[in-house]
This record gives structure tokens, C-alpha cells and sequence, in this order.
């Protein structure tokens, strides 16, 4: 597996207060890697140090494989959290002028910015100045700034925070755009957003890695089942508990909603252990309104923070 | 040589930002009036004493220059005597420059610091504070980043003095009844060139107390201090040296190697400083 971002015992403290506390983790190139954790748990620090912002305090990182003090600054994008616009410069002055840093030619900095600027529905407002800017629109810009150019990798720190629906949609589509070509590594509150994107994530919570892994393995996708059920049958419980492919059973109070643990032979596919299961519950005489795999990313987030 | 290119591209979006914010102008303003006011009293005093002035010039020429200056020049003159902290050396050199120039260029030694103080206190933490700097070092070194804070003050400052000593220089010609053109000129790019070392030290000052010190207003108070310290040192007989207001009056000299050697020493002074912006600048949080 090539390793886009990789860091190891990063460590940042403030006043002698760990904010981020030995954190490893890979980020997979060409993937979508959510990262996540609740507030104050490390994220927009993590990024700043990975955007070369602020120093660690111990550990080490790599992005496309050199080290935080020389990064690939030709070859990867960001949106910081809390960066603001010159306050006194247009949105395409100040785009064309970071497409130009970023060693795009005057030409194709003039293009890069047309687009970035149409892709988030900013084009008539290009000669807006920084300070006249509204939250949302100081967002869209950064998160235009972000995709000029084609970065490999690409940091992308609440992207859709504080954007209406349509800009938040138009983002992740943006997003989902360079799955395979470049390597975004995204934070989000927005679980069911991550959910949608990522196909990698990690959580952290107090600065501490607490999970990473790919979002099937995250959220148990081969392992979960959640059956909802039209009308409930008679011993559920007993009878799926005697399948050599269920692991465990756990049925809501009001008995019309099933959570089982599959544990599939190797080398066979799970959906033979859902089929298996769902035929004993119809034999039951229950009736099936509907299947979801796998546990939500919120109800596993829950768990580990 | 990305960071050299980087480099030129954050001077030149700096110096139109200077431009359109009407910055650039202000300090123009500023600096212009100072010249133009100074040069009209000068123009003025050699006008009204043009005569005497001469006769005097002969005289000193033929005397000793010091007792000259306390005893029969024109009031103008005897300053020469202050300013050259009693060299007669320099007074004798400085005696058959328009009296014009030389107002100016004291004027420009004495409130030069003061303009960049006004304009450049912030050249480094406006940038770090309202946190734009960093899409820029998204992209760029740090080294970048203050190199081209440098060169586009650097450049702002050059412009505004290139234009202020035309415009002094033209007055001068047009108002006074002698004035001789080609020494005068060259007179002029001599003194315009020394203030090119003389004011990048003082721009690398600023450039260290903004990286020190955040908050624009904080920074302008400490930049006014710091020139207020730097001005009491320079009188200390034993460390006077270790500020840079003590190397001015070097730049003053007759001789091109005394000149040069004093202009080096605000070369010198000014890397120190650029060197603890840089250094301060790479070691911080962002």
C-alpha cells in the first residue's frame, strides 16, 4: 500500500498540556480518509502541523514521503480551519496570486481561478474584497483556494461547515471527484458525510488515535447486520442464536428491530450468512421491512469517544 | 530559485496591495511634503543669503573651518558645524554642497526611521495575525514569505525617496538663481543611494520587531522605542557603536572608502536584524 501521510508519535503540547498525544496513522494514497473526533480533540492542531503551521512538540510526519520541514508544497492543498483572506484583496486577485505561488503559469492561474471560483458558485462575486466577506463565502473561497491546480494530496478541515445544502453538496462532490487521483484527507462533524465519502478513516479523541482502519472495517460492514422487521416472528432470538454463522443477537424492545453479529467461514461471502439469517427469521414467521449492513459510523464514533 | 521566484511574487501582490490600499501614497504624501517643505526653507535661505553664503564659503575655504562656522557664516552654516559632530573634515567637504541637498539628505537620515516606522511596523505580524499568511505559506518557506515583505517595502520606500528627490531636485533647480546642474546630480544619486543601505536596516528593524511582537499597534510602540533607544546608545562614548544611529554620520565623508565602510556597517546591521526576523519567524507557531 503506497502512504500518502504518515506520522508517527506526533505530539503537540501547549503549556505542557498534551493537545495531540503520540497520534500514528497512515493515510493510503489515493484514498478519502476521514478524520474524526469530537471537539477539542486534536483535528484542526494534527492539521495545522501536517500544513507545516505549527511545530510538534515531539514525533514525526511525512507527506509524500518528506518530512514536515520540507514539504511537498507544489503537490498538496489545504483548508485550514481558521486561515482568513487578505482583507484587502479581490477573490480572483488573491486566487490568481496563490495559483502563481503554488507555480501554476500566469495563464493557467487565470483558468484555475475561473474554475475554482464557478465551482463553488463564486464567480459573479470575484472582485469582492476579503473583509466584505460573509462566513459562507469566506468558506467556499477557501475551499476554492484548495483545489487549485491538481494537489496529490489534499487537507481539507471542515470543509462543508457552515455552508448552506447546496454549496455543502456541490463541495462533496468536489471531493468525490479526486477519489482515486489524489489523497484527501478530510475532518468532518458531519459523520453521515464522512460516511458517504471516506473509504478510510480514523478517530481520535483527547489527541489520542482510538481507531483507524478502512470505513467497511470501521463500521463492522461484513461482520453487522441491522434487519428491520414488518411483523416480528415466533423465538427469533433462539433461532438465529442456533446458526453457526451468528455470532450474537440483539433485539429492540419494541422486537421489530435485530442487530446480529455474522461470523462467516473464511473465504466465504457474508452475504450466504445474511441469507442464512434472514431465511430463518421468514421461517419464524416474521416478515423483513429492510437490511442494513454494517453499525452507522455515528453509533461506532459513539462508542469510541 | 522557487524561492527567488516565490519571493518576487509575494513583493509584487504586496506592492499592488500597497498600491490599491493608497498605502504606497500615504507614505509618498508623507514623505514628499517633508522634502518639499524642508526644500522650500532651504531653497529659500540660499535665495535670500545666496550671497553671503558664497562669500563665507571663500572665506571658511581660506580659515579654519570650525572657528569658521562659530564665527562668520550665515546661521544656516553653523549647524554644519552640530552636524558634523565637529569634523572638520566633513565640514569642509559638506561646505560646497547647496545647502538644499544637504538639508534634504540629513532630513532624510533623521526621519526616514520615523516613516518606516509608520508604514512597516506591521510588516510581518498584520499578515500573521488576521492568519492570511498562511494560504501563502500553504504554498511557500517562511523565508519566502519575509523575503518578499522586505523587497516590497524595500522597493516602496526607493520609489517614494527616488520621487521626492526629483521633485526636490527640480524645485531646486527652477528657484534658485545658481544652481549647478551635473555636481548637484550627481551629488543627489550619491546621497539617494546611500539611503538604500541606510533604510534597509531600518526596514529589517521593523521587520524584527513585528516578528517579535503581535499586534500592529503594540509593534508600532515598541518600533518607536526601540529608535528611541537606538538614538541614546549612539551617544554612549563606549557601546555607542552597537547602534546603528551611530554609523550616520560616516555617510557624511568626503572619502568614497569611509562612505562605503559606514554604509556596509547598516548592511551589516540590517542582516543581523533580518536574520532574528528569520529566525524568530521559522521557530514560531502560526
Amino acid at each position: 500500500m503506497d502512504v500518502a501521510i504518515r506520522t508517527e508519535g506526533l505530539t503537540k503540547r501547549y503549556a505542557g498540556r498534551a493537545v495531540v498525544d503520540d497520534l500514528s496513522f497512515t493515510v493510503p494514497a489515493g484514498s478519502i480518509f476521514g478524520f474524526l473526533g469530537p471537539n477539542g480533540a486534536g483535528k484542526t492542531t494534527t492539521f495545522a502541523m501536517l500544513c507545516g503551521f505549527v511545530r510538534p512538540s515531539a514525533g514525526c510526519a511525512t507527506v509524500l514521503g518528506r518530512p514536515l520541514s520540507d514539504l511537498p508544497r507544489d503537490r498538496m492543498a489545504a483548508l485550514p480551519q481558521d486561515a482568513r483572506f487578505h482583507p484587502e484583496r479581490t477573490l480572483q486577485d488573491s486566487l490568481q496570486f496563490l495559483a502563481e505561488l503554488q507555480g501554476l503559469s500566469p495563464e493557467r492561474a487565470v483558468a484555475e481561478t475561473e474554475r475554482v471560483l464557478a465551482a463553488v458558485d463564486l464567480l459573479e462575486a470575484r472582485g469582492v474584497r476579503g473583509r466584505a466577506l460573509s462566513h459562507g463565502m469566506a468558506k467556499r473561497f477557501g475551499v476554492a483556494q484548495a483545489f487549485l491546480g491538481a494537489p496529490e494530496v489534499v487537507l481539507l478541515d471542515e470543509p462543508t461547515e457552515g455552508l448552506d445544502p447546496r454549496n455543502a453538496h456541490t463541495v462533496r462532490q468536489m471531493i468525490r471527484a479526486m477519489s482515486g487521483r489524489s489523497t484527501v484527507l478530510v475532518s468532518s462533524h458531519n459523520l453521515a458525510e464522512v460516511e458517504d465519502l471516506c473509504d478510510h478513516a480514523a478517530i481520535i479523541d483527547h489527541g489520542k488515535l482510538v481507531a483507524q482502519s478502512s470505513l467497511a472495517d470501521l463500521t463492522g460492514q461484513d461482520q453487522q447486520v441491522l434487519v428491520r422487521l414488518g411483523r416480528a416472528g415466533n423465538d427469533m432470538a433462539g433461532v438465529l442464536r442456533a446458526l453457526p454463522r451468528v455470532g450474537s443477537v440483539e433485539i429492540a424492545a419494541n422486537g421489530l428491530s435485530l442487530r446480529l453479529t455474522l461470523r462467516p467461514r473464511p473465504g466465504e461471502p457474508v452475504e450466504d450468512a445474511i441469507s442464512e439469517a434472514l431465511g430463518a427469521l421468514l421461517g419464524c414467521g416474521a416478515t423483513v421491512g429492510s437490511v442494513v449492513r454494517g453499525r452507522s459510523l455515528e453509533e461506532r464514533f459513539l462508542e469510541l469517544t | 530559485m522557487r524561492v527567488l521566484q516565490n519571493t518576487w511574487k509575494i513583493a509584487r501582490f504586496d506592492i499592488l496591495t500597497a498600491i490599491r490600499t493608497r498605502r504606497a501614497l500615504v507614505a509618498l504624501l508623507i514623505y514628499l511634503a517633508g522634502a518639499l517643505a524642508t526644500g522650500g526653507v532651504l531653497v529659500w535661505l540660499e535665495t535670500e543669503f545666496g550671497d553671503k553664503i558664497q562669500m563665507a564659503r571663500s572665506a571658511i575655504d581660506a580659515a579654519d573651518a570650525m572657528s569658521a562656522f562659530k564665527s562668520d557664516a550665515p546661521k544656516a552654516y553653523e549647524a554644519l558645524g552640530q552636524l558634523t559632530g565637529g569634523d572638520e573634515e566633513i565640514a569642509r567637504h559638506l561646505l560646497h554642497m547647496p545647502l538644499v541637498l544637504l538639508g534634504f539628505f540629513w532630513t532624510t537620515l533623521t526621519f526616514l526611521p520615523l516613516l518606516i516606522t509608520l508604514v512597516s511596523h506591521d510588516i510581518v505580524n498584520s499578515e500573521v495575525n488576521h492568519r492570511s499568511a498562511r494560504y501563502v505559506l500553504l504554498r511557500t518557506s517562511r523565508l519566502s514569505l519575509l523575503a518578499g515583505k522586505m523587497v516590497s517595502h524595500g522597493l516602496l520606500f526607493l520609489a517614494v525617496t527616488v520621487a521626492a528627490n526629483v521633485a526636490l531636485f527640480v524645485y531646486a533647480w527652477i528657484r534658485l538663481p545658481v544652481f549647478d546642474l551635473l555636481p548637484a546630480a550627481a551629488q543627489l544619486l550619491r546621497f539617494w543611494l546611500l539611503t538604500i543601505p541606510f533604510g534597509f536596516c531600518y526596514i529589517a528593524l521593523a521587520a524584527l520587531v513585528s516578528s517579535l511582537v503581535d499586534g500592529a499597534g503594540l509593534s508600532l510602540a515598541v518600533m518607536v522605542g526601540v529608535l528611541i533607544g537606538l538614538g541614546i546608545l549612539s551617544g554612549q562614548e563606549t557601546i555607542g557603536y552597537l547602534s546603528p544611529s551611530a554609523w550616520k554620520l560616516g555617510l557624511w565623508s568626503p572619502g568614497l572608502l569611509a562612505v562605503a565602510g559606514h554604509a556596509a556597517m547598516f548592511v551589516l546591521f540590517g542582516a543581523a536584524f533580518l536574520a532574528g526576523a528569520y529566525a524568530r519567524l521559522r521557530g514560531r507557531d502560526l
